[in-house]
């Protein structure tokens, strides 16, 4: 038989030379470059597809005028209450469900009705219950983020390990104490990937919504700053829109993994420790 | 028809079954308790009618063969299976769900919650039962580490500590708690031979200190006799009490854990006999 010429399992992709975050930085910069000179060099009309320093300098001008964050707040402010919302909403659905048998069918069925439909689908009908305004875009923010977050929670809690919750049981836990001290945080791992797709789920959508309605509060956000600096030519604009958008993305995730690690990592509830 | 009385070793004639009286008035009494499971449409009978008591300060074992019923019999004392007939009685009250008056330890490892540490695991269960304040519970939990000498350890979170020092948590939890009755289910299955040995030594000093009431589950002959005061011996198929024996022992290994006193041998050997009759109506299940 010939040998395999490679090793039949490599060490992890993390452990080998340099650092994986430098890594990365490595090769961020040189996709910059690259950008930077093709852009240079192929003469493309900046109308199209603006360089990369053009596009700081328009990032850093809109930082400066405070026009980005004003946008950046109208985003946030409300993906982080139809967030907020729709998270509390689920994890109260699946605490009744614990509690009460026949709700976990109903949150159960609905969920999986709902989990399909692209959230930004019922923002037509959020616009006739609520009218144009922030209230119909939390609407769909809500709806986007309650039956993933549900979903998990749910298998979160029917997989509580049985020891655990005979102890809570063993210690004269019920109801809403059971859930606090021993269904909640068993099923933490759940719950926290619940909330990231939760997150990316609202973050999609809310950025939809601006996309396609404008600005549908008294402030638009970063989708409608993209849409209305594209009205006006002003490409490195929306370059720099888009941006924004990946920046808070990465630190969003950032504080994900933060959380994570001092919380289940730290407790070693998660499989790869 | 009643079972045979059997002589145990120290020639005391003991019966299965115990008086009516008997159980009501005893600390923990399991009264004519039947127990089955519903599997689809058929009932599968774990534990058959059983009658027993046990005295207050009792270290009282519980031993049969793999799948005779005894973690069924335990987990109905604790209150998480509810007998089909009869009764368990907590000094004399029937006892109907889940309580901390009956604390439970598993064989697996996973019963503390690995989001507290060793001494949040004391502290959360000396908080939810007896609603002390978070520095009494402290003080309380830190006396029961000291027991099983892991006080220096309690900061640890439990993924981080071996089986071994986790049933130690499991047990100064329980006893922290101050059940009425403890009740183990193969608490030593899991380990290795050598941790398995110094942690039955360490029940038995512990027990010594407290005479705390204990009813201990275990297939093991050997760990029976060193640990019982007294042993019930349970067959298969389905469960109940072949014979009770008083451990004459049970006092030389209390004071002398490693030492071989008079009697053990025999007393091994004669349960031994017992296990290995085949039962009247043949294996069921
Ligand atoms: N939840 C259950 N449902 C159905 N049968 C069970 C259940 N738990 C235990 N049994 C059966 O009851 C019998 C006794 O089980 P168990 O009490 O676990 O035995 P032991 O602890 O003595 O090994 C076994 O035949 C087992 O298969
Ligand atoms: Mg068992």
């Amino acid at each position: 038989m010939p040998v395999p010429s490679v090793p039949a399992s490599r060490p992890p992709a993390r452990g080998r030379g340099l650092n994986f975050g430098l890594r990365q930085a490595i090769i961020v910069a040189a996709g910059l470059v690259l950008w930077q000179v093709l852009v240079q060099v192929s003469g493309v009309s900046p109308l199209l597809v603006p360089s990369p320093l053009a596009v700081v300098r328009k990032f850093m001008e809109h930082l400066g005028n405070g026009e980005l964050l004003a946008y950046t707040q109208a985003t946030l402010q409300i993906l982080v209450s139809g967030v907020g919302l729709g998270i509390l909403v689920a994890l109260v659905m699946t605490g009744l469900s614990v509690v009460i048998r026949p709700i976990r069918d109903v949150v159960v069925t609905a969920a999986a009705m709902m989990n399909p439909l692209p959230a930004i689908a019922v923002l037509p009908l959020a616009l006739l219950w609520f009218g144009i305004g922030p209230g119909a875009v939390i609407f769909v923010v809500v709806n986007s983020v309650v039956w993933a977050m549900a979903l998990n929670a749910n298998v979160g809690f029917e997989t509580v390990p049985v020891q655990l919750r005979w102890v809570g049981l063993n210690l004269g836990l019920r109801r809403w104490r059971l859930i606090r001290d021993v269904y909640l945080p068993a099923s933490l791992p759940y719950i926290l990937t619940g909330i990231r797709i939760a997150w990316a789920y609202g973050w999609r959508t809310v950025i939809a919504a601006e996309l396609v309605f404008g600005a549908l509060g008294s402030q638009g956000g970063l989708g409608w700053m993209i849409m209305i600096e594209r009205y006006n030519l002003n490409t490195d604009s929306v370059f720099a829109g888009l941006g924004s958008i990946i920046v808070i993305g990465l630190a969003v995730e950032w504080l994900f993994n933060l959380i994570e690690r001092v919380t289940v990592r730290k407790w070693g509830m998660t499989s790869t420790g | 028809m009643a079972p045979p009385a059997s002589i145990g070793s120290d020639g005391v004639v003991t019966g299965p079954g115990a008086g009516k009286a008997e159980v009501a008035h005893a600390k923990l009494g399991v009264a004519g308790v039947e127990i089955q499971f519903e599997i689809g449409k058929h009932a599968h009978l774990a534990v058959a009618e059983t009658s027993f008591s046990v005295a207050d300060g009792e270290k009282l074992i519980l031993l049969g063969p793999s799948g005779c019923g005894k973690s069924t019999l335990l987990k109905a004392i604790g209150g998480f299976i509810r007998p089909s007939r009869g009764e368990i009685l907590l000094d004399g009250i029937p006892v109907r769900e889940p309580g901390p008056d009956r604390m439970l330890i598993f064989q697996e490892f996973g019963q503390l919650f690995p989001w507290k540490t060793i001494e949040g695991n004391i502290v959360h269960a000396l908080r939810a039962v007896r609603g002390c304040s978070a520095g009494e519970a402290r003080d309380i939990a830190a006396r029961h580490l000291e027991m099983v000498g892991l006080l220096p350890d309690r900061h640890f979170y439990p993924h981080t500590i071996s089986g071994g020092m986790k049933q130690r948590v499991a047990i100064a939890r329980a006893l922290a708690v101050d059940p009425a009755v403890l009740l183990m289910d193969e608490p030593f299955g899991a380990l290795d031979a050598q941790t398995r040995e110094v942690l039955q030594r360490e029940l038995n000093q512990l027990w010594a200190k407290t005479r705390k009431t204990i009813v201990f589950v275990t297939h093991a002959i050997d760990e029976a006799v060193r640990l019982g005061e007294r042993i019930i011996v349970l067959t298969a198929g389905p469960g109940r009490i072949k014979a009770v024996f008083a451990n004459p022992c049970a006092e030389s290994y209390l004071a002398d854990f490693e030492g071989d006193p008079a009697g053990a041998a025999e007393l091994r050997k004669e349960i031994r006999g017992l296990l290995e009759q085949r039962p009247a109506r043949g294996i069921g299940g």
